[in-house]
């Protein structure tokens, strides 16, 4: 399975349509896209425009009424519905904009959730888990639970979940859209170095300018279609 | 151990909700284990006063007796039988009877009634039988012309303690029995209709009066614990081995009586029938509730890649936990009630009659099975009804549920 | 038209000779088995023989009766039972019991229970019945007739003191005496059967001297009795029909 690919994330012709009440809504028209490993791309756009239904689609989370997704070379529609779960368990970290984390869980036992799943040995866990409190600042609460903490300490917890387990792609929808400014930046200037040191590859839709900026790879959507894709 | 933990500190979370369930499967849990205990000890009072009251739990009988007795259907040299009856693990004591009907005079008052011969020795050990002589004194050990008669029989012939009663039958030859006996006790059984009929000689003026020999009707016998009465029998049967005998448990020979009894058990299984559904919709309504405002914390575990057989695992198990909650502080308030009930009972302001066995005080018993059952009825009840909205929570779309706005 | 009249006019009248003879029969017939064992007063010696499947006893007795009212019986043997004596004035009846030197009176409850384990009840020793009085009679047909006898059904009045629901009797054509008796209970089902034979001429009365009474569904048992030897109208002390009487051991 491991086969060579160049891009980590590809889709070919990608459609979506929502029925609303027998209306057709066609949410995502035909979208090519192709990110290589590594990228840390934006995805922006007006408010309805796709920005969520392509991630979805990308995740393997909705399924597509027309296209295809690759990741890593594998073309996910063709997996079952428990290897798909399994594959993104694996390969995704997803960082949505609210209810990102387990609300009865502590930062530590929300961030271990899915290594605790892959079966990760406690060493190893422990070691990655202390490494990325360090990285996102939340050591003194390792023991607190996630819903005692702030909105924007609780993006970083999910950061550091979706993270840890060292995925290649980090899905985010929106991740700043419930913080104020200074923690936007704060968050993304993490996700940034991140990116940098570890070399995984994220894709987050935003609609804030601020997060646009420090994206190096902006795509634009408009009306389910690829408006425009800039690269810095 | 993720998963309980999980499942723990949801249910710790919503304190609310899991104390009034606990408080719905708890009473139910109490409520039956204090309607078993209750029943089961109401039933087993029952069942013992009614049968070490004369009846005993197993009985002995010639083929075909119970069905037609008549004087003629023996049971043949049955001290020999009774040395193998000792010999079986379980029975406590076992006494033998001989029944004939007679006519009966006191002072020109003339009544039908029941002659039954016994062994005042045995019959005492087993059926505590001198304790229900009530009036004057049990027979002596000894045989001689001495008779007791039941209470009812007394009024019916006018009979006072030192009267004279003249017994009038037949022998087993045909001849005529006829022979005159001085009261020396009234009895008082209990059971209505033998007391109006029963007068009790010794056993062997009895065999000499009806020409009985070494034979009786009805061999008596009492176990050691109730609840061990059907192996017991099997027991005697393989031990006494004679297929001119026929060896019945109480269920058979008062079959009337265990009828009802069961009817009334029947009752007791639709009162706990009603108990679990009750706890069933207390279940119910707080898994609806705990699944359905948690449809999006089951979208972030399924996106983040957990299967759906570890969501349903994790709701069965907080239904449990609190199931578990339940058993134990339920098993403490059942004890402590059922301990109160056993020891201190009702006493019934009209006594009951059951069977023709008076009860005057309700005590309940505290057993396994008072417990066991609403155990498992409770764990049962909470999975089943808990496993529909489970599985709906592990089929949560995350599309859908985590869509933000 | 008028010999169509003198047939039909014939036609009745014969028909109604025939009935009347016939009623003026069966009338007959009652009055004589009603007077069969009838008499001022008897005194006989009787013999009567129980069977049952468990064991078989002869037993021998005095016997006096007067009128209808009064009967009185000794048993003389076999030596158990020497003595027992039966009194019976109207429908009361005492047992004289000679182990015990009592006499005890046979509550009314207990009629229906064997007299000495016998088939007899208690009843038949009392009965007093009168075929003429107490039932409704008329000529019946059974299975297999014999044609040298007449066959009578009996169905008790109402309030007639009789504990069967049936009878259907047999009788001789020529002599009038009866030959067996069958007796229904209260669901019309054969309670039991009376054979009577060895017709005799005794004390100047030409009757069955043996009687066999088979009970129904009590298999192997019979009780028969027989007169050997009986009196009719003989001067009888009425002091023997005394309890006094019973309780002196003769
Ligand atoms: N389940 C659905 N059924 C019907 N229509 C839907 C459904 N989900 C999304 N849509 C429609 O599809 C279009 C795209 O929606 P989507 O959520 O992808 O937009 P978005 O770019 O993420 O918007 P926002 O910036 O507000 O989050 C919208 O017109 C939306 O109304
Ligand atoms: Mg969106």
């Amino acid at each position: 399975m491991n086969q060579e690919f160049k891009d980590i994330i590809r889709t070919e012709n990608l459609k979506k349509i929502y029925e609303d009440n027998g209306v057709p809504v066609e949410a995502v028209r035909g979208v090519d896209l192709k990110i290589k490993p590594g990228e840390f791309t934006a995805l922006a756009g007006p408010s309805g425009s796709g920005k969520t239904t392509l991630m979805n689609l990308i995740a393997g989370l909705d399924k597509s009424s027309q296209g295809k997704v690759w990741l890593k070379g594998q073309e996910i529609s063709k997996m079952s519905g428990s290897q798909l779960t399994d594959f993104r368990r694996d390969n995704i970290g997803f960082i949505f904009q609210a209810y990102n984390l387990i609300p009865v869980l502590t930062v530590k036992e929300n961030i271990e959730y899915i290594m605790l799943l892959q079966g990760v040995d406690k060493q190893v866990r422990n070691e990655r888990i202390c490494k990325i409190l360090n990285i996102i600042g939340l050591n003194e609460f390792e023991n607190r639970i996630v819903t005692k903490l702030s909105g924007g300490q609780q993006q970083r917890v999910a950061i550091a979940r979706a993270m840890v387990s060292q995925p290649a792609i980090i899905l985010a929808d929106e991740p700043t859209a419930n913080l104020d400014s200074a923690n936007s930046s704060n968050l993304l200037d993490m996700m940034h170095e991140l990116n940098h040191e570890t070399g995984m590859t994220f894709l987050f839709s935003t609609h804030d300018q601020l997060v646009m900026e420090k994206a190096t790879r902006l795509i634009i959507l408009k009306d389910g279609k690829i408006f425009d894709d800039k690269r810095k | 151990m993720l998963l309980f933990k999980i499942a723990l500190r949801n249910v710790l979370r919503q304190k609310r909700r899991t104390i009034l369930t606990m408080l719905t499967m708890g009473g139910g849990f109490v409520l039956c284990a204090a309607s078993i205990g209750w029943a089961d000890g109401a039933y087993g009072d029952i069942i013992y006063s009614f049968t070490s009251n004369q009846l005993g739990q197993i009985q002995i009988h010639s083929e075909d007796y119970l069905d037609n007795p008549t004087i003629y259907k023996t049971i043949v040299d049955y001290e020999k039988v009774g040395k193998q009856v000792d010999s079986v693990e379980g029975v406590k004591n076992w006494t033998p009877r001989i029944y004939v009907g007679a006519l009966g005079m006191v002072n020109q008052e003339v009544s039908g009634v029941q002659v039954v011969g016994i062994d005042p020795l045995r019959e005492d050990s087993t059926t505590n039988f001198n304790n229900m002589v009530t009036e004057g004194e049990p027979l002596p050990s000894l045989p001689g012309y001495d008779v007791l008669i039941g209470k009812g029989l007394a009024k019916v012939i006018k009979a006072e303690l030192g009267d004279s009663l003249v017994l009038l039958s037949q022998g087993a030859d045909g001849s005529i029995a006829n022979a005159k006996y001085g009261i020396m006790g009234i009895v008082e059984s209990g059971e209505m209709g033998g007391d109006r009929m029963n007068c009790y000689i010794d056993i062997r003026s009895a065999q000499q009066l009806f020409v009985l020999d070494n034979q009786c009707h009805e061999i008596v016998i009492t176990v050691e614990d109730i609840s061990s009465v059907n192996s017991v029998t099997s027991s005697l049967r393989s031990t006494v081995k004679s297929d001119k005998l026929d060896i019945q448990p109480w269920m058979v020979f008062a079959k009337s009586f265990y009828e009802a009894m069961r009817a009334d058990m029947n009752g007791l299984w639709i009162q706990l029938g009603i108990i679990i559904l009750l706890v069933a919709f207390g279940v119910l309504n707080t898994v609806l509730m705990s699944v359905l405002e948690r449809q999006r914390e089951f979208g972030l575990l399924k996106a983040i890649g957990t299967k759906p057989g570890m969501i349903i695992m994790q709701i069965l198990l907080e239904m449990n936990l609190i199931a578990i909650f339940s058993v134990v502080s339920g098993s403490v308030v059942a004890l402590g009630l059922l301990y109160w009930l056993s020891n201190y009972g009702i006493s019934l302001s009209t006594p009951m009659t059951f069977g023709g066995v008076e009860i005057q005080q309700m005590k309940a018993t505290i057993n396994l099975r008072s417990f066991v059952i609403p155990l498992i009825t409770v764990f049962a009840t909470t999975t089943v009804v808990s496993i529909f909205p489970a599985v709906k929570a592990a089929r949560t779309d995350p599309v859908k549920t985590m869509r933000t706005n | 038209m008028h010999k169509n009249i003198i047939f039909v006019v014939l036609a009745f009248i014969l028909a109604n000779i025939g009935s009347l003879s016939a009623e003026a029969d069966i009338d007959q017939v009652i009055e004589k088995i009603d007077q069969l064992y009838r008499s001022n007063t008897s005194r006989g010696e009787v013999e009567m023989e129980i069977i049952t499947p468990h064991w078989q006893r002869t037993l021998r007795m005095d016997m006096w009766t007067y009128k209808m009212e009064k009967t009185f019986i000794r048993i003389t043997s076999p030596a158990r039972e020497e003595g027992f004596a039966t009194l019976r004035i109207d429908d009361e009846m005492w047992n004289y019991l000679p182990q015990t030197d009592q006499v005890m009176k046979i509550p009314p409850s207990m009629m229906m229970g064997s007299w000495m384990g016998s088939d007899f009840t208690n009843d038949d020793i009392v009965r007093e019945s009168s075929l003429f009085e107490d039932y409704d009679y008329q000529f019946t047909e059974v299975e297999n007739p014999q044609p040298e006898n007449l066959y009578i059904k009996l169905i008790p009045h109402e309030d007639a003191p009789v504990v069967w629901s049936e009878i259907i009797m047999a009788v001789g054509e020529s002599d009038y005496l009866p030959v067996w008796e069958k007796f229904y209970g209260e669901n019309h089902e054969l309670a039991r059967t009376m054979y009577f034979r060895d017709i005799e001429t005794v004390g100047g009365k030409t009757i069955p001297t043996e009687m066999e009474l088979i009970p129904e569904n009590e298999e192997g048992q019979k009780t028969v009795v027989r007169y050997l030897h009986i009196e009719f109208n003989v001067d009888i002390d009425e002091d023997i029909f005394s309890l006094r009487n019973l309780q002196s051991q003769q």
